[in-house]
């Protein structure tokens, strides 16, 4: 009978530390699922193929295709209010606006600073646990600190991506200009007449 | 108990999740262009070669000017600083000398074989127009310094001086760059603006340029005087659409009613964002003039 008991409670242990072992483990999953953000978006320009197009510090893209379209990726670190465009090396740059669509990243926010709490709570109770010399405690606190850390990164980078700092992303498709017939001015100013030009 | 924990942890949740920063607004989109009173000249129409003088004017997107000069003769060209002055969009005059100015300062430009460059003056930061001089000309033969090789000059003043010579065949940035107040990034705050044709009696606000040499050592001087004025002013709206800012739609808007928009010599086209990139503007172009 007694035996029964102490079987009974090791097992009920078993379950408790499982329990304390399997909260955190899913709390942070679902931490680093919503902090785990891409670094970059795919874009796709439709436009006269043969163009090339660049950012704003002439950094060339792509090219558009003959099926007129070209697929790129930017970093979502950048903010792009415009790219050009150019159909010949001696066109202009055609600049074309970048649409864009809001997307929250509060929630990416929210799993960081929970990834965060985790990381802190299983460092306090690692400290304390070794203290004690519960073994057991310790190595849930230390797995709580581990599951915390990619959260954590994954946050702390947030702010340095633009997309996710202002809460927004650019529309997956995107068109150049290079349509538009663009004409040469008319200059409408008098020629001016050189010193010599004009004594002749 | 229970409940008021619950509220606790969604109130902290929402707290701290309403982080990062601004969301992305991109309210309009403005256009605007500069041109000169006197033609501007273009490969096909250049600059005379007997010209003596050439000034080429850079403008940034808050409305900073600065000329370059380039002596194109083979004698020594000096700039009477006294007798040269800029005249903003409001009417108000002022001297490129300025006595009471002290500083030092310190100019990296390149130069080739022929001439040089240097700050003609006192002024940190008139070469702050990007990119060595001689890339300046982009096709417009500006005469002196040319594109190839280069060299480091460095220049220390201590005072502004009345009178500063250039080289034969060499350029300079003179020596403070102004602040024409009537140039800004567009905005729609005031409601949109369309006025892509203007002539200069049309144009909202004019500035002018006007810059004292001699080429016979100051005994007698001549004098350039460049004046500009706004040929097109559009700012648009954008829309907030079911997918998102339809900002290029607001840039086709503009490029429909200014076909010429990119052949302007000068322009800028800007996107009114609540974030500051750095890239909000795009701005093309250099003014120039001659004599």
């Amino acid at each position: 009978m007694r035996e029964y008991k102490d079987y009974c409670m090791t097992i009920n242990k078993h379950k408790r530390i499982m329990k304390r072992i399997y909260l955190p483990f899913c709390i942070a999953a679902i931490c680093c699922m919503l902090c785990a953000c891409s670094k970059t978006q795919d874009l796709t320009v439709s436009g006269t193929p043969g163009t090339t197009i660049y950012t704003p510090s002439m950094q060339k893209l792509g090219t558009i295709d003959s099926d007129g379209k070209a697929q790129f990726t930017i970093s979502k670190r950048d903010y792009y209010p415009y790219l050009l465009s150019q159909q010949n090396i001696a066109d202009p740059l055609v600049p074309f606006a970048l649409d864009f669509e809001e997307k929250s990243s509060n929630l990416k926010y929210a799993g960081a600073f929970v990834s965060l709490g985790i990381l802190t709570l299983g460092g306090v109770v690692t400290v304390i646990a070794v203290g004690l010399d519960d073994i057991a405690i310790a190595g849930i606190g230390a797995g709580a600190m581990l599951l915390g850390v990619p959260g954590t990164v994954g946050g702390a980078a947030l702010d340095d991506r633009a997309q996710y700092y202002n809460h927004f992303q650019y529309l997956p498709n995107q068109s150049t200009n290079n349509d538009f017939r663009f004409t040469p001015i008319t200059d409408n100013g008098f020629r001016r007449q050189v010193a010599s030009e004009s004594k002749e | 108990m229970k409940k008021t924990t619950l509220l606790y942890a969604a109130v902290t949740l929402c707290t701290l999740s309403s982080c990062g920063g601004p969301k992305l607004v991109t309210t309009g989109v403005g256009y605007q262009s500069i041109r000169t009173h006197h033609a501007q000249p273009t490969p096909s129409n250049p600059i005379p070669n007997n010209a003596e003088i050439a000034v080429a004017y850079a403008l940034s997107k808050d409305g900073n000017l600065t000329a370059v000069v380039y002596n194109r003769t083979s004698e020594i060209m000096i700039i009477d600083q006294t007798m040269s002055f800029f005249v903003n969009s409001d009417g108000q005059s002022t001297s490129y000398y300025d006595p009471t100015i002290r500083t030092t300062s310190v100019t990296n430009s390149s130069s080739t074989t022929k001439g040089g460059s240097v700050n003609l003056g006192a002024v940190a930061g008139a070469l702050g127009i990007g990119g060595t001089m001689g890339q300046l000309a982009s096709g417009i033969n500006l005469g002196g310094a040319g594109t190839t090789g280069s060299s480091t000059t460095s220049s220390t003043y201590i005072a502004d001086q009345p009178r500063v010579a250039l080289a034969p065949h060499s350029n300079g940035a003179m020596s403070k760059v102004y602040k024409v107040k009537a140039i800004d990034p567009l905005t729609v705050d005031n409601g949109p603006v369309m006025q892509p044709q203007l002539s200069a009696q049309m144009s909202p606000y004019r500035f002018s340029v006007c810059i004292s040499y001699s080429l016979d050592n100051g005994a007698t001087f001549k004098k350039l005087v460049t004046e500009f004025y706004a040929s097109a002013m559009i700012a648009l709206p954008v829309a907030k659409g079911k997918n998102g800012y339809q900002v290029n739609e607001t840039l086709r808007q503009i490029y429909a009613a200014k076909p010429d928009a990119l052949s302007e010599p000068w322009w800028m086209l800007n996107f009114v964002s609540n974030v500051s990139s750095g890239m909000n503007e795009r701005i093309q172009g250099l003014l120039y003039d001659y004599q």
